[in-house]
């Protein structure tokens, strides 16, 4: 294990990063639907980063690797789409309850998986995220199985009188980025705190965290609970944007998004998720564009992550991370020197 | 691995290039009145259906080509963007919301699934654009999925099944029928018709299994089928689906004990099986090319269709010719882009643009037509010449009334 | 239902266990010595099924094709192991995990730009065709064929193992590695050789599949979940436990299919959880 400095530490010497933070989020937040081409795309970025967000706290932070967190943000997705049919399309009640469902399942899933390590946890989530698949597949007066939900009426957020309907992607967008803003902020003092420290504590070394005194299966089923909850958030964004659910959500693939946006955007880094969604979506949007390629685009993605591991293993987040901390070195020994 | 890498970011650079010029162009354009009309039309290019979802595309293509020839439609050009569904109903919805968005088209047209085609009918819903769906469902021309600016160019699997039950059952060899249907929209709207079928014509049903869409062994199946003795197997599957549930069955010998019907084999799978599979398999079709000795407007759309593409056209193709366009005439005649009014200059049209006339009810927009039943030759007559027409059936006569489907 | 019935339905679930049971033997020799998840496997099926097509059509002989398409696949997993992933050893599992996919869309994306999204025709050699009598039933000659070939299959890989110093050497690497090297041997040509040879076997799944089920870009991306399912129930690692657990798992699936569809594809992943929580290292790993 290499010796690695966790970013916090070096942040929390500079008290200007507390406003640093949230305003170039806010920024960011602002001008990604006015950049890109369309909104639904700036949208769709945002479902994954917060999907990717979720993922990273098990992976990046914890060093848990998941191959089934599609089972989470698919559960997101049917739970906020069958409850919009069924009984009210009011985010208010949707969004809670797919956070809810996918904590139980979460709490479920990851009491069983925790049980065994390394490539067995790995195959574990593999196996429940299939098992769900093939159980939404079957059951298709529930689910509608391979023909996925129609009918979803569009989310609305009622607060009191006033009543705001999410009809279009900037809509969606609104609420996407002021859930984006909340969670990320949010992220970032759950990392500082010593439930952080500690699941960074396991990622390192498991045995010596526990020698130290920490109840890791306890930490670590917190972890995969709070991380499948934020999963099954993102699924149920996805449910508002689209206004459909599908199996795909469930499918093992999208499981493999969540892991390759984290890496892409740097696994273990709080930004990391946001940068590699916009990278891995914004890529593929740009790719199928060019009439070359069109639909030819996952061909240019797995040569992007062959280069990636090859040559940026830590992501282009973490990279940069990386490159910055030994700038600040350098001139702080120079300073030093100069002194 | 380098030049990998540099190659790759120059496709970037392009890419980025190519996305940001026609992004700055169209904002000027916007407003001219030159500006071209754009037809957004899903297909599965990738996954089961694959093969026959590149004819749908020739076919649709071959009707933009001649109106651009001609000069356009409205003095203006026709584009057609081609996008692919993978055959899953969500990456469909996603797709179709990008055309509509991104690319701001005014029609969407085209799809073969099912299922995909009925979520690309939600998104056209909301966004209040016209869409003339290629592919067979039966949901799609009734409440709460139709809308007005829904419709149906492809025949619905209650009036394909319909035709091929009634034939089968009355002139067959038995009335013992097991079905084996892929399990989603198409499949079970092909099962029920047949179980009405079934029970109209006093025939008894031995079995019913369910399958995944996109199976491909279905050695699993086949011995229950042969224990229950049918005399008719129904497969009610679509694209690569029927030629290895066919082929498999066959393998196993299930084609000297029953008949096997198969409500739709599309040209590309008839093709993909060949005769040793099909020979006397029974199936109906909205068109099979050979028809023309009968009907010269068939004749003409062969002639034009493998001209330009080299073989002969597919029912699928067909549709996507015929569906696009009868849109384009339509905007040609209103002198509008508005879905709306195209919409009801649509309704209650008669038009032949490929086979013989047929129209649109004015209920649900369901475009009635002629269905054609084939039987799989033997012996094939050249490559291409695979199927016997054994009869014809009037669309009329297999379409259920507006009220049975819930329209006022 | 009749005892003819019930013992085609066997016969049926052993061949369709058969050809997971050659995937599966790829996956855990590559499990087994590399410590890899080769997420490519399903991949290089369908790599291994369009070669095979493409050699029959090239010189009409089916046996022929039996040939080239695994031994042109070894050629060719030895060069992905030799440029990529002999690159990733002691990177952790993530890496490796991320490498196999990455390549695996390159591999699926790239037959489509290369033959386009609709596969060639691949159909039963002639010699293969039409059936044969079991004596409970009349059944096909080509799924017979590949009951045999599975077997002789595992026969070989067994003799490669056992009676070949090259198998020693891979015997040897994948309980202690570094003493192997210790001795003398050239651990990076044995890694390469093993991650040849079970690439190769995945090739040659998919050219015995072809004919049965089609050749299309991506015939693989089911079989490699499923043949995870086998290597994992089997035990990851182990030549025996992938040959029971390919015929098990084919034969319970096949009867599952009989009596209870609805839980064909659910069952293969209850039982994945069961033997994990169970007895991880499987039904014949060792820990």
């Amino acid at each position: 294990m290499e010796l690695k400095v966790p970013s916090e530490l070096l942040t929390a010497r500079r008290p200007l990063q507390a406003v640093v933070f949230p305003a170039a989020l806010t920024a960011f937040l602002v001008l990604l639907p006015i950049v890109l081409p369309y909104e639904a795309l700036a949208a769709q970025i945002l479902v994954y980063a917060l999907f990717s967000l979720g993922y990273n706290l098990l992976f990046g932070y914890t060093g848990l690797l998941s191959f089934g967190h599609a089972a989470f943000f698919g559960l997101g997705s049917y739970t906020a789409g069958l409850l919009a049919r069924k009984v009210t399309a009011n985010v208010l009640w949707t969004l809670p309850a797919a956070i809810g469902a996918g904590a139980v399942a979460g709490a479920v899933v990851g009491f069983f998986c925790l049980r065994r390590r390394g490539d067995y946890f790995s195959l574990m989530t593999l196996a429940f995220g299939q098992l769900l698949y093939f159980i939404a597949h079957q059951w298709r007066e529930v689910t509608g199985g391979d023909d996925g939900l129609r009918g979803i009426p569009v989310a609305h957020l009622q607060v009191g009188p006033w009543t705001f309907a999410l009809e279009s992607s900037r809509d969606v967008y609104v609420l996407l980025a002021v859930l984006t803003f909340v969670a990320f902020l949010g992220f970032r003092r759950l990392l500082s705190s010593p439930f952080g420290t500690a699941l960074q504590a396991i990622r390192e070394n498991e045995l010596r965290a526990e020698a130290v005194g920490y109840d890791t299966f306890r930490l670590k089923l917190w972890a995969f609970v709070l991380s499948a909850a934020m999963s099954s958030a993102a699924g149920a964004l996805n449910v508002y944007l689209l206004k459909f659910v599908g199996l795909n959500s469930l499918h093992w693939i999208t499981s493999g998004y969540a892991v390759l946006i984290t890496i892409l955007g740097g696994a273990g880094t709080l930004l990391g998720p946001l940068v590699g969604a916009l990278a891995f979506v914004g890529l593929q949007d740009i790719l199928s564009a060019i009439p070359a390629i069109v639909d030819r685009w996952p061909f240019f993605v797995g040569l992007l992550f062959i280069v990636c591991v090859l040559v940026f293993p830590h992501g282009i987040w973490g990279t940069a991370e990386r490159l910055q901390t030994r700038l600040r070195w350098r001139v702080s020994a120079a300073g030093e020197m100069g002194g | 691995m380098r030049i990998t890498r540099r190659e790759f970011l120059r496709g970037v650079v392009a890419g980025g290039a190519a996305l940001a010029v026609p992004e700055a162009l169209r904002s000027i354009v916007h407003a001219a009145p030159r500006e071209p009309i754009r037809i957004g039309f899903p297909a599965p290019l990738t996954g089961a259906f694959a093969d026959e979802a590149n004819y749908m595309v020739q076919g649709a293509t071959l009707a933009v080509e001649e109106f651009n020839r001609a000069g356009g439609v409205l003095g203006r050009q026709v584009e057609l963007l081609v996008r692919d569904d993978r055959l899953s109903p969500d990456e469909g919805a996603r797709r179709a919301l990008e055309l509509i968005e991104r690319e701001r088209v005014h029609f969407l047209a085209g799809v073969l699934s099912a299922a995909v085609q009925l979520a690309v009918n939600e998104v056209a819903k909301r966004h209040r654009r016209i869409f003339v769906s290629t592919s067979q469902s039966d949901k799609i021309v009734m409440p709460p999925d139709f809308s007005p600016w829904t419709f149906h160019e492809a025949l619905t699997p209650w009036m394909t099944s319909t035709a091929l039950a009634r034939y089968v059952l009355r002139e067959g060899r038995g009335k013992r029928v097991y079905i084996l249907y892929a399990d989603y929209a198409y499949g079970q709207e092909h099962t029920a018709a047949w179980r009405r079928v079934i029970g109209e014509v006093g025939a008894s049903l031995v079995g019913v299994d369910p399958h995944p869409l996109g199976t491909t062994d279905y050695s699993a199946y086949l011995p229950k089928i042969m224990a229950a003795r049918p005399d008719v197997l129904v497969l009610n599957n679509f694209g690569r689906d029927i030629v290895n549930s066919a082929k498999q069955a066959v393998e196993l010998g299930l084609k000297q004990r029953a008949q096997i019907a198969v409500p739709i084999i599309p040209t590309a799978a008839a093709l993909e099986a060949g005769p040793e599979v099909l020979g006397d398999v029974v199936c109906a079709s909205s068109y099979w090319w050979e028809v023309q000795e009968r009907i010269p407007k068939a004749k003409e759309f062969n002639t034009k269709f493998s001209r330009r593409f080299n073989r002969v056209p597919s029912d699928y193709a067909a549709y996507a010719y015929s569906g696009v366009r009868e849109l384009l005439e339509a905007v040609q005649r209103t002198g509008t882009t508005d879905s709306d009014r195209v919409a009801k200059a649509m309704e209650g049209r008669r038009y032949a643009h490929y086979k013989d006339t047929q129209y649109w009810r004015a209920c649900d927009h369901q475009s009635v037509q002629t269905i054609f039943l084939l039987r799989g030759r033997e012996r094939p007559r050249g490559p291409y010449g695979l199927f016997d027409i054994i009869a014809t059936v009037e669309g009329e006569r297999v379409i259920p009334s507006c009220e049975a489907l819930g329209h006022r | 239902m009749s005892a003819q019935a019930l013992l085609l339905q066997l016969v049926t679930g052993v061949v369709v266990g058969a050809i997971w049971v050659i995937v599966a033997i790829g996956l855990s020799l590559i499990f087994g010595i590399l410590r890899i998840v080769n997420f490519a496997h399903g991949a290089f099926y369908m790599l291994g099924a369009y070669l095979a097509a493409f050699a029959v059509g090239w010189t009409g002989h089916f046996w022929i094709a039996l040939l080239v398409a695994p031994l042109s696949m070894a050629a060719f997993g030895v060069l992905v192991e030799r440029g990529l992933i002999g690159r990733l050893y002691g990177r952790g599992l993530v890496y490796s995990v991320l490498a196999t996919y990455a390549v695996s869309l390159v591999v699926i994306e790239g037959v489509k730009i290369l033959w386009g999204t609709v596969g060639p025709q691949f159909r039963v050699p002639a010699e293969l065709a039409g059936m044969v009598n079991l004596g409970f039933s009349l059944f096909p000659k080509y799924r017979l064929f590949v009951l045999l070939a599975t077997a002789l299959t595992v026969l070989g890989v067994w003799w490669w193992l056992h009676r070949t110093p090259m198998g020693l050497f891979v015997r040897a690497a994948s309980q202690d590695p570094l003493m192997t090297q210790a001795l003398g041997v050239d651990i990076a040509r044995v890694l390469a050789g093993a991650f040849g040879a079970g690439v190769a076997l995945a090739g040659l799944g998919g050219a015995l599949a072809g004919p049965l089920r089609g050749v299309f870009p991506e015939m693989g991306l089911d079989i490699l979940v499923e043949s995870f399912v086998v290597v994992v129930i089997g035990g990851m690692g182990s030549l025996l436990g992938a040959v029971v657990a390919g015929l098990l798992v084919g034969v319970v699936q096949s009867f599952t299919f009989l009596w209870a569809p609805v839980f064909a594809n659910v069952v293969l992943f209850l039982l994945m959880i069961a033997t994990l929580l169970v007895r991880p290292q499987g039904l014949f790993g060792t820990e």
